[in-house]
């Protein structure tokens, strides 16, 4: 099987808008084609060894007064077991995650400060439980959610799940955007337990990138270990 | 007397029986029957008296994945606290928007409580110039969009109050004892929600067991209407575990046990008199003794003892096995001589007398065993055929001599050589001893199973949902709690101090793998009171640092934490100006401090938990232990247990043995009678053994202490059957149609009231009441069909008889 990079270029944030409403909802759909539309979209992964995704998130947070809307870039490099991540938000990045089998490693840029934390130590809920392990068959899906509705809406399919086991503490839903004709994913919200919620938009995703030397490496000179 | 119809002489003394059992008041505590010294048995019993909440249940979910078993409990957990007048308070884990509401008043006392050097490192973060910064910090984390807990968490801390030092919970190694979560497994398939009960008496079992059935009642009717909520085939398993869950399983277990073989032994005992004498108003007449017998016992035993142990449920059946052989023997001289009621008390009532006699020391010799429930058990039996012997003397003999008056001598039925050749006796009495070695040597040898099983209640859903609850939860398998006394909460604090010292060097060791000592979670008076003015300083900023964190844009949500810290800071400082500390207040921090610090009679407690490598293991016991250091270990127990019994049979077996031998000796005068006698018992102890090695049959730390008991009856039946023999001149037959046929009912009986145990709900009881059974019923095997032969045997070589 050809292993070629394909990129699925193209602006999908102008395309869907993942609040619903305003809108007349449609039911969902029977619990089997729901089964088949996660399927069709964790297909989409098949082949993939990396990907880059450009993204625009909103966090409504209950504990702030105003909404957090900003820009970062999430890479998974799936070719390695333990998979790796690294996320950053900002431009230049502000915020650096990097993950693999030994830890996390969140770096502050402004401040010049890092903090390593163990494996576990840091159960997570939201995106970060996302770049931890992103399911990619149905089985993997079903072991870390349950499924409690597809809905059809507009240009996309609403996958609504609940996170399973300690990563989905303080998680109430997680919803999956997924393109209808397609099924690529668009974008995920996610609603937590205290009322809070984060809508994150795909604006672009790239599959079997080019994935650079020291992404996952990233160097600490000059910084200072602190504990956030 | 006895023209009063059976019927009515059954249900009158019946009746009052039953009332008798029915007013005895059982201890549901396991570890009052257990050796008080051992660190174990400390440990189980101060963690029931400081932390075991009498009314607090435990109710366990477990269901295919986290969604359901939240959602199941949640709608069971709505559903109990509808019960107002039988649930005062249902807590499960609390949302992380409760923890925000509830978590302030937990937050100041642990600083408040903390060292002053630990408490500075917040007070310098509070600061004016300081607190912007971790202000910002928090925002900063909040901003990169990457939500960890400790993200989450600082949305509503932001000035970082829940970064507590690290006097809060030290531990070992492993993670997973560091920071278990004592509400749901890891997989979130399986959570509990503590159960506060009302409205009743929790420490009396009975109205504990009224209570828990009216639960099971409303969790039964809860799942039933959830389960039709859900998809077909959706499957959830609730359990009811902790206190009343235990008590009132133990208590009604030992009832049922209690009145199951009462009945049986009476059925039973009214079956074989049947089968040997055929009259039914005898029979009546000797229930009735036995009934009486049971009542004054019992109520001896009730002012004597007070609540009676799982263990000494069994007294009763075996009790009534020992005190119907006097009536039968009573009733055997009255029908064979005519003697009226005084005669018969002449010829027999000597014989009787001391036969009780030596049966109650057999059984007060229990009392030289280390377990305190089975001295109890065996001081009963020895009130109850004493009390057995005068009943029968005075109350049974004028009926037997009435019923004797003028009835023909039976027959009755006649005890056969039953095949047994003075050949085929020879090469038993060799194979059985030989095969048994080699056996032992081949096989296994028998041992004690170090395990604390004896003394639990079989069967019990309680302790199966409080094992899967140690199983699933993270952390608490093979975790043991360890309880810290002190006089004072100085006392305390220090017993803490060397605790810690002398835990940490176990884990050092490896014997231990990891510990939890929750120091900064025992109120500490030193500290609160070296911390009072540091905190009122601190208390002067508050509305500054309320104003910073509304300036960064913080919500009042992400304001109601701090602001709560605050206000709980007021309130502990009002504890502190009229008292020696501050007690946590608030529902969450009254239920987590009071989990593992408490306050009783002037004493104090802190509860720790220790995970040792090997938990059978007695090193890490010896190693952590002090009289103000103890654990509540079942593993270390079984080993403990089997070390002190095995210490006992040493202790007690062997200088009885010896002393024996040398009555014996007198007794007999006859080098061959005494040889005869102790083969008879090795023959039988060869017996026993092979039925340990090749059957299921298992020797634990409480059935052994039954050995004393077989090794009298051993002695006993070989006694009688060789004293039989020398009056017969060796005559097998007459001696078994005399002596032989009392033994055959006199052993059967006994097996009966010892076998009757079988079913009870303790393993120990049951295993003992199976061992008494078997070994006597090959005692008097022994006695009746081996024994004779091996008698002639002997003597033949000199020409006797």
């Amino acid at each position: 099987m050809a292993l070629a990079p394909k990129i699925f270029a193209g602006i999908l944030a102008i395309s869907f808008s993942l609040s619903v409403s305003g809108h007349a909802q449609e039911p969902p759909v029977a619990p089997e084609v729901g089964i088949e539309v996660i399927k069709r979209w964790l297909g989409t992964n098949t082949g993939v060894g990396s990907v880059k995704i450009d993204f625009t998130q909103t966090r409504h947070m209950k504990s702030l007064k105003v909404p957090i809307r900003q820009d970062g870039i999430l890479w998974l490099d799936f070719s390695k077991n333990p998979r790796r991540f690294r996320w950053q938000t900002g431009d230049p990045a502000q915020t650096i995650v990097v993950g693999g089998g030994n830890g996390v490693l969140i770096i502050r840029t402004p401040g010049k400060k890092f903090e390593k934390k163990a494996s576990g130590e840091s159960a997570a809920p939201g995106m970060a439980s996302l770049a931890h392990g992103f399911p990619r068959t149905l089985e993997d899906f079903q072991r870390k959610y349950h499924i409690l509705e597809v809905r059809p809406h507009q240009n996309t399919y609403r996958i609504l799940a609940r996170p399973l086991g300690a990563s989905g503490r303080g998680v109430e839903t997680f919803t999956y955007v997924v393109e209808r004709d397609r099924h690529r994913l668009l974008g995920i919200e996610i609603q937590l337990k205290d009322g809070s919620s984060v809508e994150t938009v795909f604006n672009q995703v790239q599959a079997n990138v080019a994935l650079p030397a020291g992404l996952f490496s990233p160097d600490l000179t000059g910084y200072k270990e602190t504990k956030f | 007397m006895i023209r009063i119809p059976p019927i009515i002489l059954l249900t009158v003394i019946g009746a009052i029986a039953a009332f008798s059992l029915m007013r005895v008041k059982f201890s549901a505590s396991l570890y009052e029957m257990l050796p008080a010294d051992l660190p174990e048995v400390q440990g189980m019993d101060r963690l029931n008296r400081y932390f075991s909440r009498d009314g607090q249940l435990i109710v366990t979910v477990k269901a295919s994945d986290a969604y359901l078993a939240d959602d199941a409990l949640e709608s069971l957990t709505t559903r109990l606290r509808e019960e107002n007048e039988l649930v005062s308070q249902v807590f499960r884990e609390l949302s992380l928007t409760e923890l925000v509401t509830e978590g302030g008043s937990l937050l100041s006392w642990l600083w408040l409580n903390s060292p002053p050097d630990e408490l500075e490192v917040l007070l310098d973060r509070l600061k004016s110039g300081s607190s912007g910064e971790a202000i910002a910090g928090s925002m900063e984390a909040i901003q990169s969009g990457f939500f960890d807990q400790n993200v989450v968490v600082s949305s509503y801390d932001p000035l970082g109050f829940s970064k507590l030092g690290s006097s809060f919970g030290v531990s070992g190694e492993d993670g997973e004892t560091a920071n278990p979560d004592p509400m749901a497994s890891e997989d979130g398939t399986f959570q509990i929600v503590y159960v506060e009960g009302s409205g009743v008496d929790f420490s009396d079992y009975r109205a504990a067991k009224v209570w828990l059935d009216q639960v099971k009642v409303i969790v039964a009717d809860w799942e039933k209407d959830w389960l039709e909520t859900q998809p077909p085939g959706t499957e959830i398993t609730v359990g009811l575990t902790g206190t009343p869950a235990f008590m009132a399983e133990v208590g009604s277990e030992m009832e049922r046990d209690m009145t199951i073989s009462v009945i049986a032994t009476m059925l039973l005992i009214s079956l074989l008199f049947w089968i040997m004498h055929r009259k039914t108003k005898p029979l009546s007449w000797l229930v009735a003794s036995m009934m009486i017998i049971l009542i004054i016992t019992v109520n001896l035993g009730g002012l004597l003892f007070g609540d009676l142990s799982v263990m000494s449920v069994g007294f009763a059946a075996i009790l009534m096995g020992l005190a119907v052989d006097y009536g039968i023997v009573l009733y055997r001289e009255a029908m064979d001589t005519g003697h009226d009621a005084k005669g018969l008390r002449k010829s027999v009532g000597p014989g009787i007398i001391w036969a009780a006699a030596t049966t109650a020391v057999v059984f007060l010799s229990l009392n030289l065993s280390s377990l305190p429930g089975l001295s109890e058990m065996g001081n009963l039996v020895a009130i109850g055929v004493a009390v057995g012997a005068l009943v029968m003397l005075f109350f049974f003999s004028p009926v037997a001599v009435q019923f004797n008056r003028n009835a023909v001598a039976q027959k009755g039925i006649q005890l056969t050589g039953g095949g047994v050749t003075r050949k085929f006796s020879g090469w038993l009495a060799i194979l059985v001893p030989v095969v048994a070695i080699l056996s032992m040597f081949l096989r296994e040898m028998p041992g004690l199973e170090a395990n604390f099983h004896p003394f639990r209640i079989r069967e019990s859903p309680s302790m199966k949902a409080w094992q899967q609850l140690q199983h699933e939860l993270l952390g608490r398998e093979n975790a043991v709690p360890t309880i810290v006394t002190g006089k004072s909460l100085e006392e305390l604090q220090q017993n803490l101090k060397k605790a810690s010292g002398r835990i940490e060097a176990a884990r050092e060791e490896g014997v231990l793998q990891g510990y939890i000592l929750p120091a900064g979670l025992i109120p500490n008076p030193d500290h609160q009171q070296a911390n009072l003015e540091a905190v009122r300083k601190a208390m002067a900023e508050k509305e500054r640092l309320i104003r910073e964190i509304d300036e960064v844009g913080f919500s009042e949500d992400g304001q109601e934490l701090t602001k709560s810290v605050f206000e709980a800071w007021a309130d502990y400082l009002q504890q502190l100006d009229s008292g020696v500390y501050a007690k946590p207040s608030g529902q969450l921090a009254e239920w987590s401090i009071n989990r593992l610090f408490s306050e009783k009679d002037g004493n104090f407690a802190a509860l720790a938990t220790v995970k040792p490598t090997d938990p059978r293991d007695r090193d890490w016991v010896n190693e952590i232990c002090t009289p103000d250091t103890v654990v509540a270990s079942l593993g270390s127990l079984g080993t403990a247990l089997n070390e002190r019994i095995g210490a006992d049979l040493l202790r007690v077996f062997v200088p009885m043995m010896g002393l024996l031998t040398v009555m014996l000796a007198v007794v007999y005068r006859s080098w061959r009678d005494l040889v005869l006698s102790m083969f008879c018992l090795v023959f039988s102890a060869a017996v026993i053994v092979l039925l340990t090695v090749w059957t299921p049959l298992s020797w634990n730390s409480f059935n052994v202490c039954g050995l004393p008991l077989l090794f009298g009856t051993g002695l006993d039946f070989s006694i009688h059957m060789i004293f039989a023999l020398r009056r017969e001149k060796g005559d097998v037959a007459a001696a078994r149609h005399g002596i032989g046929k009392a033994l055959v009912f006199c052993g059967t009986s006994s097996a009966i009231g010892f076998g009757s145990l079988a079913t009870a709900s303790a393993y120990g009881l049951a295993s003992l009441g199976i061992v008494c059974a078997i070994g006597i019923l090959v005692n008097m095997v022994v006695a009746v069909w081996l024994l004779p032969r091996w008698y002639r045997a002997i003597y033949r070589m000199e020409q006797v008889g």
